[in-house]
């Protein structure tokens, strides 16, 4: 279902970015990978960012028909 | 003749009355059983029986009681009397006289929810492999309950609160009394078809009665084989049905229930921030970092040049010039220093210094050195050198200082 994609995605996303923040602490990486890494962490955030979609809903009711309308 | 001394049936009833009014039990009992042939009278009194399997007794309540009956009786009920057990002594009958009369409703259903429980538990459906664990994060929240009192507020507040952008949908449902099981169902399978990410089915407290619909088998059937995941949220913490049974997950209230479907969005902001910060702050370390090797490479570099290697060797030269040169100096400087003390000293040997002082140089005749009388006999020539010039000279006298000394000369000693 929808949701459980979208809630994997924003858990995994966060261990992702654990791990990109970790890689870029290290003495070790190159330059090349460290450009690499951020905009692969920026681009996880942005996704979040979106995936939490911040428009104010208001409540619907369900009727006998299946139609949703506003309270 | 009978020896025996015998009684009026007056005497025996009395004498019986006596005995329950002494008995400390029968003063005040609780009795439970099912009502039957009940009858309000006209009198304000009402007489009925209770019953049960083995057997049934005789009860009256007096008008002057009727506020220990909060409800209307009626026969088949299930009820509980406390009252007094005694003689209504003309009839030589016993009766429960009832003081208050509770119905036991609850103590029906109860078993009867006892028996549903176990009967739907042994078939499977409380098992916790069927329950769905809840999503964390959703877009779509189903609530299935009544569209006004306390319940749904809840819910709607503590839901908004957390985040503001889930899409709630309420069906709006019956929740006690005639119809409310079909409708809790319907809701159900109407969400479940609309589609949310998760559901939830329940209402405020209430007695057992009230709350009955969510112990109907069709309601749990209903949530068994709904495909959404469901939280459960009927009456108070501690109010038990099937339907929290049979639910993916139960909760103590509806605010618990929308707070375990709804995670708080301003924690999955703030993170996202947090990450947005520790990534802009490592890439700049990481790029301060390089800029610092490459600084320090170039550094070094330029101390192994070739033109560094020159400046400095002509530095080391220079320097090693200049050491030299110190030490040369030096070098004459003491050699100067010794060569003046030499002079010196060979000034003072000088014969001519000698010669200054006035000193004269005798020499023979061959320019030999003479340093004794003995080298000038009388008549002989000697030149005498002082320091303008020489002189030859003859000798005329001579005197030996060690030995005669009657010229005198030996004076000039």
């Amino acid at each position: 279902m929808e949701e459980n994609r979208e809630e994997m995605t924003i858990d995994e996303a966060f261990l992702a970015l654990d791990a990109i923040v970790e890689a870029l602490e290290g003495r070790e990486i190159t330059l090349e990978e460290s450009f690499q890494k951020y905009q692969e962490g920026m681009g996880l955030v942005k996704k979040c960012s979106e995936k939490i979609d911040a428009v104010e809903k208001k409540v619907l009711i369900l009727n006998e028909n299946g139609e949703a309308y506003e309270f | 003749m009978i020896q025996n001394r015998t009684y009026s049936v007056g005497q025996i009833n009395t004498y019986i009355k006596n005995m329950f009014t002494q008995d400390f039990v029968l003063k005040r009992i609780y009795v439970k059983g099912e009502v039957s042939n009940c009858k309000y009278h006209t009198s304000g009194h009402i007489y009925f029986s209770l019953k049960d399997d083995t057997g049934s007794i005789a009860c009256v309540m007096f008008a002057g009681m009727r506020k220990g009956l909060p409800f209307r009786m009626q026969n088949g009920q299930q009820v509980v009397v406390l009252g007094s057990v005694n003689v209504f002594e003309r009839d030589g009958k016993y009766q429960l006289y009832a003081n208050e009369i509770i119905l036991d409703g609850a103590g029906l259903l109860y078993e009867k929810f006892e028996a549903l429980k176990q009967e739907l538990e042994e078939m499977g459906m409380f098992a916790s492999e069927y329950k769905q664990p809840i999503p964390k994060y959703i877009k779509r929240l189903g609530v299935v309950t009544a569209p006004t009192g306390a319940a749904v507020r809840d819910i709607i507040n503590v839901a908004g609160r957390r985040n503001p952008y889930v899409q709630i949908i309420l069906y709006p449902a019956l929740v006690q009394g005639e119809g409310a099981a079909d409708s809790i169902v319907r809701g159900i399978r109407m969400l479940d078809e609309y589609g949310v990410d998760t559901m939830i089915v329940g209402r405020g407290g209430g007695s057992i009665e009230d709350l009955w619909a969510f112990n109907e088998e069709k309601v749990a059937r209903a949530l068994f084989e709904c495909e959404t995941p469901v939280i459960s949220a009927v009456g108070h913490e501690t109010d038990v049905t099937i339907a929290d049974f049979v639910a993916d997950l139960r909760a103590p209230t509806p605010s618990a229930a929308a707070e375990l479907a709804v995670e708080d969005v301003r924690l999955v902001q703030e993170r996202l921030l947090q990450y947005r910060m520790q990534l802009g702050r490592r890439m700049a370390d990481q790029v301060q970092q390089q800029r610092a090797r490459l600084a320090n490479s170039r550094t070094r570099l330029s101390y192994l040049s070739p033109q560094n290697q020159i400046r400095e060797k002509r530095q080391m030269l220079a320097e090693k010039e200049d050491r030299l040169q110190e030490l040369m100096a030096g070098q004459i400087r003491q050699k100067r220093h010794s060569l003046a003390l030499y002079i010196e000293k060979l000034g003072g040997l000088s014969p001519l210094e000698r010669l200054n002082q006035g000193y004269a140089y005798v020499a023979d005749s061959e320019k030999r050195k003479i340093t004794s009388v003995s080298q000038m006999p009388s008549g002989s020539l000697v030149r005498i050198f002082v320091q303008d010039g020489s002189v030859t000279a003859r000798v005329e006298q001579s005197a030996d200082r060690n030995q005669d000394d009657s010229e005198g000369i030996g004076t000039l000693w």
